[in-house]
């Protein structure tokens, strides 16, 4: 590539960035994503009239148009990842642009939603405090966030555990008391490998997203999913099971009904890959917002140089890796000669559609919600057969009364004893085929769960509220 | 001095409790079963891989009574242990099915020919009669021709679809109106993946299927193994010592599946049971309704990218077909016919007497591996 390479838009800015076979300036370059972004925003009725400036017109008086633009409040989740800051950032430049061209009224605010682990807690507000000050500073009445603790989503008043039989899959549940409770990360450590981790946490997450915006009454959630993540997520959700999901959370389209009310979701990101994302971090200047992330600099001219003192990156051991970074790196394998691939796995899971429900009523997962349309136990149990060749002879027979006896049997007792008290005590409950195969890989293959999660998640999230007052204090001192 | 008899130094005297087997608790557990991560002695493998066999048969209810039945037998370990397994199951629970060994002589000098042996033996071993249908009799081109002709990267495309032709061609001359194939857990979920990567969207619901069967053909398919892991598959035969011939064919692989091969390989090893949560996936994959097009004009003729021109309408008609061959096609003209035609213009006029300048890669290995000093 040459140093001197023209952007190929506007022929007289010098390239910055590679990307689709195409040099682009950074001008132009920001425009290229920013305006795939506007596309999605833009896909429907629905959304137009949320993020569009309402004038009163031969439907609508000059209140209810100005009630519309207040009343178009979006959900922004921000992991402090790539795309979701720079989905932040397309946004706030819509904002800027319409308070310019429409003598200061805009067509929609956005709320800012964190999700946060305790020690993770100082990082990300200072991190959030930085973006409202710096990046937000113009649209800052627009603009609020909230930050939720993880932890929160176990605030419940009653629990259950929810325990899986190995022998015959089957998945019950018994109420426990409160004192039984566990913490999101006790929970998290006694999952026995990493992808059963991030399975749980992604659970969890999602579920005071989706939660959250349901009772806040917003238009919309926007996911900063990229094209490439979302491919990953098609491919992980069929390996783990869960391919009946994928229609589901893919569509942008129609309302998602999962927390009772109805709720809309979009990822405006969609057609932007995660190269591009990362490459107009780098040169708009975000990469300082980013928390536990790291870009990548494929796409652009002048690579970023290495610090001398850096560590190579390690590289991981296949057995340590999630099935979602297994999914990753194998479209980053094939980037080169199958570079299509990863649009086709979207725009393949796009076209998919719920399955047939071969249950006999509508039911949803006790642990991630999502609509059961298979009974996975059952189908389990047809094809795996526990029942063993019979004791041939005098020799066995004493083995068999060793086992009995021996350390071994008890220690397995342990995870016996709850079986069958959970055999005699519990009830039947309905898991999806995902959540059995994550089940199986916690300690005890059981785990506490909150059998109601009411309205307390709104109480703990108003504390944590950065208001412009909270803002104007930090100023101030 | 009484006589203590010599320790029998292949038995190890004792067994601690931890290495029994986790089903029947009372011998030494020696395989870990990948979809359950259970330790289970050999006995105890035998019955659940045989009896997991027999329940995905009458589950799906795959066998009719007095049927008579042709195995795709390659001499590969799938297919071996697909004809053990099944004569041994209808011995055990009387499907009353007839078993015949049915064969395909790609022409592949040096692989097919040194498996086909061990499909002779296996006929002997089961006491199974076998037929053997060849390329070269039904197309008049052998696998070793056609590369030569158009090359190694096609050959997994010809050869694909050549041999599905021919199983159904040879059952119906034998009166055969079933064919089993040893298609396992670990193909089947591959495939599921590629229909994903490759977004082959009309393959994609149907690619679990245990049982094909088309209204135009009398001629059905099933994988019995469909739930059985490849591991087990291979556990099973060495354990059973069957005689099976296990070198892979010596053309290309086809480099895309190579690539999804690769990431079930690294998927299974974080999460063995994968391969059927794949599977459980696949079978629970479902397209929304298709749009509606606008009507193209009447009289129409749709010419696909591959050169085949499709039925009137352009919908998928159950059981056309082919106009020249006869055999079930999706199109006007089958996707074999299409391929010969090919071949055919780019054959040589003429050809040397005794030539086997054509004799491939495989060819070559054995002379090799046959020379000493």
């Amino acid at each position: 590539m040459g140093i001197n390479q023209l952007c190929k838009r506007c022929k007289t800015a010098e390239a910055a960035v590679v990307s689709r076979k195409e040099p682009f300036c950074i001008a132009c370059f920001r425009k290229f994503v920013s305006l795939k972004q506007r596309k999605q925003m833009m896909s429907d009725q629905y959304f137009q009239d949320i993020f569009k400036v309402m004038y009163p017109d031969k439907k609508k008086t000059a209140e209810e148009a100005e009630r519309l633009n207040q009343g178009s409040r979006i959900l922004v989740p921000l992991s402090f990842g790539s795309s979701s800051i720079v989905m932040l950032d397309v946004l706030n430049d819509t904002l800027t642009e319409q308070r310019e061209m429409h003598r200061g009224k805009t067509g929609f605010r956005i709320d800012v939603l964190v999700c946060y682990l305790k020690d993770d807690l100082e990082e990300l507000k200072r991190k959030a405090e930085a973006l409202m000050t710096v990046k937000l500073r113009d649209n800052k009445n627009s603009v609020k966030v909230h930050l939720v603790d993880i932890e929160s989503s176990m605030n419940s008043p009653d629990f259950t555990r929810i325990h899986l039989q190995d022998s015959t899959y089957m998945v019950r549940n018994a109420s426990v008391s409160a004192n039984e409770a566990q913490s999101v990360k006790e929970l998290l450590s006694s999952c026995s490998n990493r992808s059963a981790r991030e399975d749980l946490l992604n659970i969890i997450k999602t579920a005071i997203i989706k939660r959250f915006g349901v009772q806040g009454g917003y238009k919309a959630i926007l996911w900063g999913h990229s094209t490439t993540r979302l491919a990953d997520e098609i491919m992980s959700l069929v390996v783990k099971g869960r391919a009946s999901q994928i229609a589901n959370a893919l569509n942008d389209s129609e309302e998602d009904f999962e927390y009772g009310e109805p709720l809309r979701n979009l990822h405006p990101m969609r057609d932007i890959l995660l190269s591009e994302i990362d490459a107009y971090c780098f040169v708009s200047d975000l990469t300082q917002y980013l928390h536990k992330y790291k870009p990548q600099d494929t796409l652009l001219v002048n690579k970023i140089p290495v610090a001398p003192d850096a560590q190579p990156p390690r590289a991981k051991l296949t057995k340590n890796m999630t099935i979602n970074e297994l999914a990753r790196q194998y479209f980053d394998g094939i980037e080169g000669s199958y570079s299509n691939v990863i649009s086709t796995v979207v725009r393949t899971g796009a076209k998919l559609d719920d399955p047939e429900n071969s249950l006999k009523s509508k039911v949803r997962c006790g642990i991630c919600n999502n609509t059961v349309f298979c009974d996975g136990s059952h189908w389990l149990r047809n094809i795996t057969v526990t029942s063993s060749h019979p004791i041939e002879d005098a020799e066995e027979e004493a083995m068999f009364r060793a086992w009995s006896a021996s350390e071994q049997g008890k220690v397995r007792g342990e995870y016996l004893k709850l079986t069958s008290e959970m055999e005699i005590s519990g009830h039947e409950f309905p898991v999806c085929y995902g959540c059995i195969l994550t089940l199986g890989e916690v300690k005890h293959k059981s785990l506490i769960w909150p059998s109601s999660q009411s309205n307390s998640v709104e109480s703990v999230i108003e504390d944590f509220i950065i208001s412009d007052e909270s803002d104007s204090e930090h100023e101030g001192h | 001095m009484s006589f203590t008899p010599p320790s029998d130094p292949k038995k190890p005297k004792s067994i601690k409790v931890s290495q029994l087997c986790e089903l029947c608790h009372s011998r030494k557990a020696l395989i870990k079963r990948p979809k359950n991560l259970q330790k289970i002695c050999k006995l105890c493998f035998f019955h659940v891989f045989e009896t997991e066999i027999h329940n995905t048969i009458i589950s799906n209810n795959l066998f009719e009574y007095g049927e008579k039945v042709a195995v795709g037998a390659s001499g590969g370990k799938d297919s071996t242990v697909l004809a053990y397994v099944l004569k041994l199951l209808n011995e055990r629970y009387n499907y009353g099915i007839q078993i015949v060994l049915l064969s395909i002589d790609e022409g592949i000098v040096g692989y097919r020919d040194d498996s086909l042996a061990t499909v002779k033996r296996n006929k002997e071993q089961y006491g199974l009669p076998l037929e053997i249908v060849s390329y070269r009799e039904l197309y008049d081109w052998t696998m070793d021709e056609i590369v030569a002709c158009a090359g190694v990267r096609n050959s997994c495309t010809y050869c694909g679809v050549f041999r599905r032709q021919a199983l159904d061609r040879g059952a119906a001359k034998l009166g055969i109106r079933h064919v089993v194939t040893g298609h396992n857990a670990d193909d089947m979920a591959e495939t599921v993946l590629m229909n994903i990567l490759r977004g082959d969207v009309a393959r994609l619901e149907k690619s679990t299927a245990i049982m094909t069967q088309s209204s135009g053909s009398p001629i059905k398919r099933s994988k019995p193994f469909k739930y059985s892991y490849q591991k087990e598959i291979v556990l099973y035969a060495h354990y059973k010592k069957l005689d099976y011939f296990s070198t892979e064919c010596t053309y290309a692989p086809e480099a895309f599946r190579g690539t999804a091969r690769e990431l079930m390989k690294n998927l299974e090893a974080v999460r063995p049971s994968c391969i059927i949560d794949i599977i459980y996936s696949g079978e629970s994959l479902r397209l929304k309704p298709k749009r509606t097009k606008r009507a193209p004009p009447a009289g129409h003729v749709e010419v696909c990218s591959d050169g085949s021109v499709s039925l009137n309408g352009g919908d998928f008609v159950d059981g056309n077909r082919c106009e020249r061959c006869g055999y079930l096609s999706s199109n006007r003209i089958c996707k074999a016919c299409m391929l010969l035609e090919g071949l055919q213009q780019n054959r040589a006029k003429l050809s040397i007497d005794r030539d086997v300048s054509t004799h491939g890669a495989a060819r070559l290995t054995r002379t090799l591996e046959q020379l000493t000093f």
